[in-house]
């Protein structure tokens, strides 16, 4: 990148951010780590044809059943198999652990998350991932309303604070400053949200589910996936400003995309699904330091850390007599190995499809890049207004702002880790081209101007700014998401091949990676049974 | 920001019957210059709401719930004011500037009123409630009159558009100046009275813009003499900011200050007057030396008898102290002679050095935390009872906590279930827990909220109280593992409050401290903050 500081801070964060960062403190000092990409080491195999790659195995690998990628998906198919007796499975994973975005970092303040980092508290209807959350010992019971969930685990208040004119309110949407047609318009948008909330088609299903796939496919419902949320807020007259931020800042948050980037079917999901009747409140929210590094932990150590091969470059899977072949190379030692296994399944983002299963049917959406930071402090900085919460969101950036790695369980002074989070919403090929473009020093300025311009006396507790690009790091659901049907025939077997990724659902959600985890097990244990 | 307020306005004027005796206000004015007065009242106006907001946080602590009402408080007011903007009738100019003038002198006052009046915390709430009010109602009015003044220069459709644009684009220069220029480069005090002079000076040059449309043009002198005023005023204000500061927050105190100290976790004050020292965490008291006895031997003998009952009448042994780095509980404790040892977890190391070699308070806990049996353990607490250590040590045969009220959330979670079932594993099965639980008279609802709580994490609870001077009626929770009888036993030590008959008494709540539903604190909650600052409101 070129330009001065404040351009890259207009660039990347806008306007107001430029506008209001300070100078860099001239005897404030910080480390700078930017992650090296693990797309780099894919890339470095797959760019030469990968027939010459598979020319040269040194090494074969045999095991029942292989599952490639160890995200939080390919980890859950891995637990599914050992859950129902099936042992015999080696995962394959890029990095340097297994976790994918749900990956995590340690220090000797905190544990803190590299992505993913929280699951909203599921109800009984999704009851696999239930089934994996109780088996890590978070649920004390039941009761009348639900599920118990185990105290520490669910996210303390305070939950959220924003950052709006200059000083931090409680809860997301600032309403300093409001005047009273927001408040009414913002009833209004509310209302219309409930009415979502309480909707059930002619089968009594509802509009909005997780897993995705168990929801209403009523004309009414499909209407929705055909425009933006965009387009359906201005349909409904939502024009006031900080309703289409609150809008956009779900969008942002939990897809990378902006309004006109969202099929208004996603936008509204994200506000109705977990949210059991009008008057109820949201789900909680489940987190720990690291985030849903928490899971990861779990499911490799019921998988079995001996079966998870890390650095592992997957080239190739393609379906042979009696099963399937996949050759990897060792990212660390380049020895190249090809494993045979009866059933694959395949656990990567579909947009690698392409390049790793030739000839399966083609499935890549678009992805937002994002742009995540770890900052480390070795104290918790002043700031105007109200009490530090777990998510600190600022209401004029483009970033997310930040959320709190000791909030939970850690203390309530001294050293800790902010996770600061930038979705990269404009178009996804440029954005990437721009993200990857950055320096260390270029992308910690980013970081630290924001939060030094929130804050008081930032810069001096800051000791270092830890930074990871996620070039395709979610799947963007755009309009005609739900109910493509490239999409659904994307989840279908390919001769020996399983596709599971939380992408086959058009968003990048736990609840959907666990869904496709279990329902690829499933299929595959299904055909060993008969097979057998 | 006032663009509601801009609208509603327009209904009650155009209802409003002509006054033709007034000159035609527009005839003599130049629109775009009233909008850039239009463009400074939209600015200030903003800027005295976020500085109440911030203020209101600053003194009060994080407060999530004053922070709503003052946005609730604004608006209304705004709306009145546009209300207000029908009943004027005459003489429109006039009265637009004198307003102007008040809201310069109201606003840029603001800051300064609310810190000095914070000492007088009896009356805090309605000072800063009714400052909230005034400054909405005026701004409220501003927009609507200014519209009547300028409705002959554009036409209505016109005229709302501009005056809205203007007055958003005032909104917007505000919410980027007050965090980057306002807060950091001025402060609040001095940003109000700045903010406040520029107000002045619209006024003062609203008098000679505006001074053709006056009903009676003779006495402009008189409104140009008040914006003046205030103006001069509000430069003295400026000069002399820093000096209100530092009064306003001497006059926090009753006594004069001998200790300050911000450390990085709380600001530390001690005053002395005649004969008793008093000390303050973030503008709270904390103890006053003349009566803190009441308040440490009612919170140390009971939990040691029950302790002692408990484990069928040998002394309690090992003994925790959470919080409490005065070392005033521990002095208490080191009245029991089968002691072997205190470890006492307290987050502030200051406070423990405090303790432990300030000579006021080395001489009022007797050199306790210099006794070879305590330890002092400088730690959050809610993170050193997690820690997988705790549970391969020894339990602990007593258990005193004692924190600051639960006055912000990071102070509540010391009051959760989840902290009081981490405070089950580290005490014996016949061992006791005593608790600091606020005011059981002021803050009913919280101290009820604590026994709840307690009883939800496993605990067998007894409530009890006893008046301290200083505080007024102070609650403790007294719990254990399982069932335990009102506690008799004394140590053979010279008390200066309890007997054995005082400390049966104490178990006797009145009807007005009698127990209350109250939901259980857990951390995703943290509903006892709410109920604390509710209870604690009603008596402020
Ligand atoms: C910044 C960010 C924040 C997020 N926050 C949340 C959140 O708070 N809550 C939530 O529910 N979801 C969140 N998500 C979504 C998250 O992606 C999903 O919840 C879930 O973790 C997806 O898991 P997955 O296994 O389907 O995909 P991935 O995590 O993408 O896993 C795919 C795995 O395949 C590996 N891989 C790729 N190519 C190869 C190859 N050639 N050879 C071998 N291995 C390969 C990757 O390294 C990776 O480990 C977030 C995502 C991002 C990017």
């Amino acid at each position: 990148m070129r330009g001065t500081r404040r351009e890259l801070l207009a660039t990347f964060l806008g306007t107001a951010v430029a506008a209001g960062c300070r100078r860099r403190a001239p005897e404030a000092s910080w480390d700078v780590d930017l992650a090296p990409d693990f797309s780099e080491r894919a890339h470095r195999y797959l760019r030469p044809p990968a027939s010459a790659v598979a020319g040269a195995v040194t090494e074969e690998v045999r095991c029942r059943v292989l599952v490639v990628g160890g995200g939080v998906t390919g980890l859950t198919a891995a637990w599914t198999l050992g859950r129902a007796g099936q042992g015999d499975v080696v995962v394959l994973e890029l990095g340097d652990a297994a976790g994918g975005t749900a990956s995590y970092g340690q220090t000797e303040a905190s544990a803190y998350p590299y992505a993913a980092h929280y699951v909203p508290a599921p109800t009984d209807e999704n009851g696999d991932l239930v089934a994996l959350l109780e088996e890590m010992g978070l649920v004390e019971g039941r009761g009348p309303e639900g599920i118990e969930w185990a105290e520490e685990a669910l996210c303390a208040t305070p939950k959220e604070r924003v950052f709006h004119n200059g000083v931090w309110q409680p809860g997301l949407l600032p309403r300093l400053g409001e005047t009273a047609a927001e408040a009414e318009e913002l009833a209004r948008f509310e209302a219309e949200v409930a009415r979502w909330i309480i909707y059930r088609d002619a089968d009594g299903r509802r509009a909005f589910t997780l897993p995705l796939a168990h929801g209403s496919d009523a004309p009414e419902v499909r209407a929705l996936d055909e425009l933006s949320f965009a387009e359906w807020l201005d349909r409904h007259g939502f024009r006031s400003p900080r309703i289409r931020w609150y809008a956009e800042y779900g969008c942002r948050d939990d897809f990378g995309a902006s309004l006109a980037d969202t099929s208004a079917y996603f936008g509204l999901h994200y506000l109705c699904a977990r949210t059991p009747g009008p008057e109820d409140e949201s789900a909680e929210f489940l987190t720990w330091p690291e985030g849903n590094g928490r899971v990861v932990k779990h499911l490799v150590s019921r998988v079995g850390a001996a079966r998870i091969r890390a650095k592992q470059v997957v080239l190739q899977v393609a379906p042979v007599e009696g099963g399937a072949a996949v050759v990897a190379v060792d990212g660390e030692s380049g020895v190249t190995r090809r494993y045979r296994a009866e059933r694959v399944i395949f656990a990567l983002p579909s947009y690698v499809r392409r390049h790793v299963v030739p000839g399966a049917p083609a499935y890549a959406p678009t992805y937002a890049p994002w742009l995540v930071a770890n900052v480390h402090l070795s104290r918790r900085p002043r700031y105007y207004g109200s009490e530090v919460a777990w998510d600190n969101v600022i209401y004029d950036s483009r970033s997310l702002g930040y959320v709190v790695a000791t909030h939970q369980s850690g203390p309530r002074v001294g050293p800790t880790v902010w996770t600061w989070y930038l979705p990269l919403i404009g178009e996804a090929k440029a954005e990437r081209e721009k993200l990857f473009a950055l320096d260390a020093r270029e992308a910690s300025d980013l970081v630290v101007a924001e939060l030094d311009r929130t804050h008081i006396g930032l810069q001096a507790a800051l000791r270092r700014v830890e930074l990871r690009r996620w070039g395709h790091g979610m799947v963007r659901p755009e309009p005609g998401t739900r109910f493509s049907r490239e999409r659904a025939q994307a989840a279908l077997p390919f001769g020996p091949i399983h596709f599971a990724h939380t992408d086959l659902s058009g968003v990048a959600l736990i609840e959907e990676a666990v869904f496709h985890g279990v329902r690829a097990a499933r299929e595959v244990l299904a055909a060993l049974g008969s097979g057998a | 920001m006032s663009t509601e307020a801009g609208e509603g306005a327009a209904a009650p004027e155009g209802a409003a019957p002509e006054v033709s005796a007034e000159p035609r206000p527009s005839d003599a004015v130049s629109g775009p210059a009233v909008l850039v007065a239009v463009f400074t009242i939209g600015t200030c106006g903003l800027i005295y709401e976020l500085l109440a907001g911030t203020l209101a946080s600053y003194v009060l602590g994080d407060s999530v719930f004053q922070f709503s009402t003052i946005i609730g408080v604004y608006l209304f007011a705004m709306g009145v004011g546009a209300w207000l903007s029908g009943f004027v009738a005459k003489d429109v100019v006039a009265r637009f500037i004198e307003i102007e003038v008040a809201v310069a002198l109201v606003g840029g006052t603001s800051a300064a009123v609310l810190f000095a009046s914070f000492a007088r915390v009896s009356f805090f709430s309605i000072v800063l409630y009714g400052l909230v009010f005034v400054i909405g109602t005026l701004v409220g009015l501003e927009i609507p009159l200014l519209m009547r003044i300028l409705k002959d220069q554009y036409d209505l459709k016109d005229l709302i558009s501009r005056v809205l644009t203007v007055d958003y684009l005032g909104a917007l220069v505000a919410s980027l100046a007050f965090p980057i220029f306002v807060v950091p480069k001025l402060g609040l005090v001095r940003g109000a009275f700045v903010v406040g002079a520029l107000n002045a000076v619209v006024a003062v040059w609203c008098t000679h813009l505006l001074k053709g449309a006056l009903r009676r043009p003779g006495r402009v002198w008189f409104l140009r003499a008040e914006a003046y005023l205030t103006l001069a005023l509000l430069i003295v204000g400026i000069a002399y900011s820093d000096t209100v500061t530092t009064w306003s927050e001497d006059a926090l105190y009753a006594d004069p200050v001998v200790f300050a100290k911000t450390t990085p976790y709380q600001r530390l004050v001690v005053t002395q007057g005649r004969s008793s020292y008093q000390l303050y965490i973030n503008g709270a008291l904390q103890l006053a030396s003349a009566d803190e006895h009441r308040y440490h031997e009612a919170l140390v003998h009971p939990v040691m008898a029950v302790a002692r009952a408990r484990a069928g009448g040998t002394g309690a042994r090992r003994v925790l102290v959470l919080g409490g780095g005065d070392g005033l509980a521990v002095r208490e404790l080191l009245e029991h002679p089968g002691l072997e040892s205190v470890t006492l977890v307290d987050l502030d190391p200051t406070m423990t050095e405090l303790a432990r070699s300030f000579p006021l308070f080395v001489r009022q806990n007797r050199g306790s935390l210099l006794d070879p049996r305590v330890t002092v353990v400088n730690a959050d607490a809610f993170v050193w009872i997690g820690a997988p250590e705790r549970a391969t040590e020894p339990r602990y045969d007593a258990v005193v906590v004692d924190f600051p009220d639960p006055s912000s959330f990071s102070l509540g979670k010391l009051y959760t279930r989840r902290f009081y079932r981490m405070l089950k594993r580290v005490v014996s099965d016949d061992g006791a827990v005593v608790v600091q639980a606020t005011s059981p008279m002021y803050a009913r609802r919280a101290f009820w909220c604590v026994a709840t709580t307690m009883e939800a994490a496993g605990f067998t609870t007894r409530a009890y109280h006893t008046a301290v001077p200083s505080f007024g009626e102070w609650g403790y929770i007294l719990a254990a593992p399982g069932a335990f009888e009102v506690p008799s036993w004394l140590p053979d030590a010279p008390l200066k409050f309890l007997t054995p008959e005082t400390m049966a008494s104490l178990f006797v709540l009145s009807a007005d401290m009698a127990r209350v539903p109250a939901e259980v604190n857990r951390l995703n909650n943290q509903v006892l903050v709410g109920y604390h600052e509710a209870d604690w409101a009603r008596w402020n």
